[in-house]
């Protein structure tokens, strides 16, 4: 009935009105040149806060994630996606270090993962996508805790360079020709941020404190 | 149930129902707040401050931006679009989001949408609602509803966090707090939570982060806005940078979107054009640190996320301005604040003055529809129609000619003053004849150099002294302009003239 109420104001507010045209979709940007995009990426995103790695393969990934759980406290907690680069990185970074923990967050046990998710130091996931007009990160929720790159000050995200795109309209264009049925999409430009007291700019309010991306030539040693 | 045509402002004396009377202004207040806020110059400082900082990274990120101009005209048609096939889009998006496993309520007006949250909080047996930024929970009044059926609801963007403990309503769309300074704010984070008192920003927001932490965690439902809906797929668009959005989104189990019907647009490549518009007009950010793209509750191979998402799609007074030819543009609206930050008047009482939600040179246009011209009669006139506000709207809506056109209506409507009448009628006369017009301006020059004279007489003059009372009196040149260019014509300017 309230369905009704609503859907019939709206269509006698429109009784006679004319429906301009829809522009047409430009046509989605094709990635060529990886390293234009490469450095157009590291260039915006460091602008907002990221701390760009970029490093040649596995190996030297896994030392940047070293330095990166040395800088947070001793007996760092780990938590990490289970898609294979986050895991393998993270595990062998994560065993470099006297006494840090890993948890692997796969399972659906909402107590489990909201737990120790919560208490983590660290973050570290794969990207699905990176836009490099505007330094995003794009991050699908299919099998991967939204929580990871959201609860822990830190995020740490590995991706190679052939997830970049070069922008938003293609990365998400591509996203809906794969069939994504995600329930939530999430992209990240930069640490969490506000400038609600006297437009001074404080970086980690609700979200991670710092954001840093791992960009690997190849994801193969 | 028809909806009562917006031509005339007399439809709507009790209609707009609300759940609270807080935010709903009584006429003739809006003089007094403004007249308060005027005179207030430490608020202009902070407004400034604010204000021009924003307008200054706005112009920065366009300057950058390529096409820049195509690329408004663009977010333009896909609003014009979607606005004018709200009729098949609103199902359609009904219909996707549905699919995807949401759950959509139609809500009427405001009580009806507090209705709705109640009943979904009710069934869950929810005591603590975390709240993400939402201009539509303002608007229809959602934590005062919660508040009365016992259930505690927290504000969680940092900004809209410490409006609430000071007990005030938002005065910016986009940077709730604008007229409070970091001292205040530590004032307030002192008395009310027992902080010590905080010397930076940066510890007033770790001091936030880590009581709300403990609220996301705690909470059963997260209420939040909604920036855009595709209605192709369902998908709900949610934009921040704070990350309390993604909280209220991902921790409680249940997530309630606010949405009013002038958020769809009708595709997904529509939203990438949105999106490239509405971070830019409101802070100068190319992106904000986070958009969410909702289509429903976590599917089995989600690790985490809400089991239920609710969609509430709010009419609220809007069908009235879509009834409305010239009105409907306001409807392209995107909340991004640009034209508050360009506004004069705005920087000089601020949002509080304007007894709304929507404040500014937009909630001058949409409040009356919203709320009934009768109970905000004096907004329209908030306005010195200098375009600012026209030039910084991402979807070039004409802020000023909507402006005027609620001005004529009220004039239609209701008879202004005699002397009011009298006064543009002889100017009408006047400015029509050479003759005329000379003989009273130089009427002008004389009774300008006597009040000049005896500034005692200004207080006989009542629609003299009105205008007096901000302002100085020009005092008149003793030759006009007219007689210098005759006197001048046969020397200087002759080949010309």
């Amino acid at each position: 009935m309230a369905r009704e109420a609503v859907l019939d104001g709206v269509r006698s507010a429109l009784a006679g009105a004319v429906i301009p045209p829809l522009p047409r979709v430009t046509a989605a940007t094709v990635a060529t040149d990886r390293e234009l995009l490469g450095a157009r990426f590291t260039r915006e995103a460091r602008a907002v806060g990221t701390v760009v790695h970029e490093v040649a393969g596995p190996s030297a990934a896994i030392e940047v994630v070293v330095g990166i759980l040395r800088a947070l406290p001793a007996a760092p907690r780990a938590v990490a996606w289970p898609t294979p680069l986050a895991r393998t990185i993270a595990t062998a970074a994560v065993a470099a270090i006297p006494h840090a923990t890993l948890r692997i967050v796969d399972g659906t046990n909402d107590a489990e993962v909201s737990a120790d998710v919560a208490a983590a130091d660290v973050g570290l996931t794969t990207a699905d996508y990176l836009v490099a007009e505007s330094g995003t990160l794009v991050l699908r929720a299919d099998g991967r805790a939204r929580s990871v790159s959201l609860l822990p000050p830190v995020h740490v995200a590995i991706v190679t360079r052939d997830r970049l795109w070069a922008d938003l309209g293609a990365a998400l264009a591509d996203l809906r020709a794969a069939g994504a049925r995600d329930s939530c999409v999430t992209l990240v430009t930069g640490p969490s941020r506000t400038a609600d007291i006297e437009k001074k700019l404080v970086v980690g309010v609700h979200g991670p404190c710092a954001l840093h991306v791992v960009l690997l030539e190849r994801g193969e040693a | 149930m028809p909806t009562t045509r917006a031509s005339g402002w007399r439809a709507s004396p009790a209609s707009p129902s609300r759940c609270t009377d807080v935010a709903a202004p009584a006429p003739g207040e809006f003089r007094a707040r403004a007249a308060a806020a005027a005179a207030d110059v430490a608020l202009h400082r902070k407004l400034d401050t604010a204000s021009l900082r924003f307008l200054d990274k706005r112009a920065q990120v366009f300057a950058a931006l390529s096409d820049a101009d195509a690329r408004r005209d663009r977010a333009r048609a896909v609003k014009a679009h979607a606005i004018a096939s709200l009729d098949t889009l609103l199902p359609e998006l009904e219909q996707r989001f549905t699919a995807n496993g949401g759950v959509v309520h139609w809500a009427h007006d405001a009580s009806a949408a507090c209705a709705i949250v109640l009943d979904i909080a009710a069934r869950a047996g929810v005591r603590l609602v975390v709240k993400g930024k939402s201009m539509v929970s303002e608007e229809i009044g959602l934590n005062a509803a919660l508040g009365a059926a016992g259930i505690e609801a927290v504000e969680t963007d940092l900004g809209e966090f410490i409006v609430q403990l000071a007990g005030e309503p938002p005065s910016h769309i986009i940077t709730p707090a604008i007229h409070l300074s970091q001292e205040d704010v530590a004032e307030l984070f002192a008395t009310r939570l027992g902080e010590p008192r905080h010397a930076t920003a940066e510890a007033l927001t770790a001091a936030a982060r880590r009581i709300l932490r403990a609220k996301f965690r705690a909470a059963g439902m997260g209420v939040t806005g909604v920036n855009f809906a595709s209605a192709e797929s369902g998908t709900l668009v949610v934009v921040e940078n704070e990350g309390n959005g993604r909280m209220a989104m991902t921790l409680p189990r249940i997530h309630v979107a606010l949405m009013g019907i002038e958020k769809l647009v009708a595709r997904d490549e529509d939203l990438a054009a949105m999106l490239e518009l509405l971070p830019r007009s409101a802070t100068g950010q190319s992106l904000t640190s986070y958009v969410s793209l909702i289509t429903g509750p976590r599917r089995t191979a989600e690790p985490d996320g809400p089991d239920e998402v609710h969609l509430v799609i709010l009419d609220n007074g809007r069908t009235r301005l879509l009834a409305d030819p010239v009105m409907r543009e306001a409807l392209y609206c995107l909340r991004c604040g640009a034209c508050l930050n360009a506004c004069p008047v705005y920087r000089r009482i601020g949002g509080h003055a304007y007894g709304y939600a929507y404040s500014g040179p937009i909630g001058a246009v949409i409040a009356p529809a919203l709320l009934g011209i009768e109970r905000v009669a004096d907004l329209p006139y908030a306005s010195t129609l200098c375009g600012a506000c026209r030039d910084v709207c991402p979807v070039r809506i004409d802020i000023p000619r909507l402006l005027l056109e609620w001005r004529a209506r009220i004039a239609a409507a209701v008879p202004r003053p005699w002397g009011e009448r009298l006064l543009v009628r002889s100017w009408r006369r006047i400015a029509a004849s050479p003759a005329l017009y000379h003989a009273a301006a130089a009427a002008a020059r004389v009774a300008g150099a006597i009040i000049a004279r005896v500034p005692a007489l200004v207080p006989l003059l009542p629609p003299l002294a009105a205008w007096r009372r901000a302002r100085e009196l020009p005092t008149f040149a003793a030759r006009s302009f007219h007689r210098r260019w005759r006197e001048r014509r046969g020397t200087r300017f002759s080949d010309g003239a």
